[in-house]
C-alpha cells in the first residue's frame, strides 16, 4: 500500500514536472520519457507483476497527456517494464552506469514497440527515427544514472539519519 | 505458479491495450481515458497555473521595468513639448503683438522705415531712464526714434552692432517738440521721472484735461503725429507759461518690442549745411508761436 501511494506520488510528480518542463523546454518531451524512467525505477528490485502494473499506468498517463492513440504508450510501457523486470531479476545492479544501460536498452524497447505499433495501427504515419531513438536512449540512461545515483545517496542519508535517531533515543530512554 | 500468474498478468494487459488501441474513438476517447485525463487534469492544470504565475510574475516585472523607463521617457518628452509649447505661445504672441503693431507702424511709415528690436533690460529706478534693445541685423543710430503703436519711447544715446541703448522721453534729461493734437499749440515735452511735462504753452494758449499730445516733428529726431502723452494737469506754472502734466503715452513696463525708425528726419544735406541742428540745445529753444489764441 505505501508503495503505491510513493508511485502514485511520484506519478503525479513526474506529471507536473513533464507538463512545467514542455512549457519551459518544448523540445523535453520529445527527447526524454518520465513516464518511461519512471516505470523503470519502480520495477527495480520488484515483481514482474508490480512492473507490468507500473508499466500499464505510466503508460496511460503518458497517452492520456500525448495526442496519439490512447493505450499505445500503455502497451508499449508494459512490455518495457515487464522486460526491464525480467532483465533486473537476473542481473544485479548496483552501478550507476548499469541503471543508464538498463534505462537505455529499455527506451529502446519502448522505441520499438512505438514504432511496430505505428507501423500496426497507423498506417500512413511515421514512426520514430532512429536519430530519435538514439538520442531518447542517450537522455533516457545519462537521466536514469542520475537519478540512480541522487536516489541512492538520499536513501543512505536518511537511513544515517534513522540510525542517529534511533540512538539518541535508545540513550534518552 | 507465481510465473504464470506473471504471465497472465502481462498478456491480460497486453490484451487490454490492444483492446483499447483498438476500439479507440478519437472524438470523444474511452472513458478509461477521460477517468485518466480527469484524474491527472488538476495536475496539470496546476503546473501549468503555477508556471503561469511565474511567468506572469516576472513580466509584469519586465512590463513594470519597460513602464518605468517608457514613463521616464514620456515625461521627458512632455517636458520638451511644454517647453516647445511655451515658446510656441510665445511666438505666438510675438505674431500677434506684431501684427498689431506693424499694421499701425506701416501705415504710418512704411516697411522700409523701421525695424523691431526687443526689449533686453529697462531701468526704471535709477535717475536716468534708459532701456537696452537687442537690435539683431538691425543697423542702429544715434538719435534714431524708438516708438510702438501706443506713442513715442525715446531715441537711441548709443548704439552698438547687435544692442543699444535708448534714452527714455521720461528722462529728466530728456525732451522733445510736442503739440497739443487739438489745438496744435506747440511746446517742449520733457522727462519728470514717472510722468512727462509740456512747457512753453503759454497762459493764453487754450489747454484742457484729456488733450492728446503728439510729436511735434520739429526737433529734427522724432516725426510728426507720434502720441506722447494725454494731459492730466493744468496748472499755472510761472507769469507767461502753463504748467502742465502729461500722462506717458507708453507704459514703460508693458516694453516688449519696439519699433526703431530709421527714418532721416532731416535730410543729410541740410543736416551737414545746419550742424548742430539736431541738438538738445536745438529742442530746448522755443517753438514758433501759435497762431491761435
Amino acid at each position: 500500500m505505501k508503495r503505491s501511494l510513493r508511485f502514485l506520488a511520484a506519478l503525479l510528480l513526474v506529471v507536473g514536472l513533464h507538463t512545467l518542463a514542455s512549457r519551459l523546454m518544448p523540445w523535453f518531451s520529445s527527447t526524454v520519457d518520465m513516464f518511461l524512467i519512471l516505470a523503470i525505477f519502480s520495477s527495480l528490485g520488484r515483481s514482474p507483476a508490480w512492473s507490468c502494473l507500473a508499466g500499464t499506468v505510466t503508460g496511460l498517463a503518458a497517452d492520456s497527456l500525448s495526442g496519439g492513440l490512447f493505450g499505445l504508450y500503455g502497451f508499449a510501457n508494459t512490455l518495457t517494464a515487464w522486460g526491464a523486470a525480467q532483465v533486473q531479476q537476473r542481473i544485479v545492479l548496483h552501478q550507476p552506469v548499469t541503471v543508464g544501460l538498463l534505462m537505455s536498452a529499455a527506451t529502446a524497447v519502448q522505441m520499438t514497440t512505438l514504432a511496430v505499433l505505428f507501423s500496426l495501427l497507423l498506417l500512413g504515419s511515421e514512426g520514430p527515427s532512429p536519430g530519435f531513438m538514439l538520442l531518447r536512449m542517450l537522455t533516457s540512461g545519462i537521466l536514469g544514472a542520475v537519478l540512480f545515483v541522487t536516489i541512492r545517496r538520499f536513501e543512505r542519508f536518511e537511513k544515517k539519519w534513522r540510525e542517529r535517531r534511533g540512538r539518541r533515543l535508545r540513550i534518552e530512554s | 505458479m507465481r510465473q504464470r500468474v506473471d504471465h497472465f498478468l502481462l498478456a491480460f494487459l497486453l490484451l487490454g491495450h490492444l483492446v483499447l488501441l483498438s476500439t479507440h474513438e478519437r472524438s470523444e476517447g474511452s472513458r478509461l481515458e477521460q477517468l485518466v485525463l480527469g484524474t491527472l487534469g488538476p495536475v496539470v492544470h496546476l503546473a501549468n497555473a503555477s508556471i503561469d504565475g511565474v511567468y506572469g510574475f516576472f513580466g509584469s516585472l519586465r512590463l513594470a521595468g519597460s513602464l518605468k523607463i517608457q514613463n521616464q521617457q514620456l515625461r521627458l518628452e512632455l517636458a520638451e513639448l511644454r517647453q516647445k509649447v511655451i515658446r510656441l505661445q510665445g511666438v505666438e504672441e510675438d505674431l500677434k503683438r506684431l501684427a498689431i503693431l506693424s499694421e499701425t507702424t506701416y501705415q504710418r511709415f512704411g516697411s522700409e522705415q523701421f525695424f523691431v528690436a526687443d526689449v533686453v533690460y529697462l531701468d526704471t529706478d535709477s535717475w536716468l531712464r534708459t532701456l537696452v534693445l537687442f537690435i539683431g541685423d538691425g543697423e542702429a543710430k544715434v538719435n534714431q526714434p524708438v516708438v510702438t503703436d501706443r506713442g513715442l519711447v525715446g531715441r537711441i544715446v548709443v548704439a552698438t552692432p547687435q544692442y543699444a541703448k535708448v534714452l527714455l522721453l521720461t528722462d529728466r534729461s530728456a525732451s522733445a517738440s510736442a503739440m497739443i493734437l487739438r489745438t496744435r499749440r506747440r511746446g517742449i515735452v520733457h522727462g519728470e521721472g514717472d510722468g512727462l511735462l509740456l512747457d512753453n504753452i503759454p497762459l493764453l494758449a487754450d489747454v484742457r484735461v484729456g488733450d492728446e499730445v503728439v510729436s511735434a516733428g520739429i526737433d529734427g529726431i522724432f516725426p510728426r503725429g507720434i502720441p506722447v502723452g494725454t494731459v492730466v494737469e493744468v496748472g499755472p506754472g510761472n507769469d507767461l507759461f502753463h504748467r502742465i502734466r502729461l500722462e506717458p503715452a507708453i507704459d514703460l513696463s508693458l516694453l516688449d518690442q519696439v519699433f526703431v525708425l530709421t527714418e532721416e528726419t532731416l535730410p543729410a544735406d541740410v543736416r551737414q549745411a545746419m550742424p548742430g541742428a539736431v541738438s538738445e540745445e536745438a529742442l530746448e529753444t522755443d517753438p514758433e508761436p501759435d497762431p491761435t489764441p
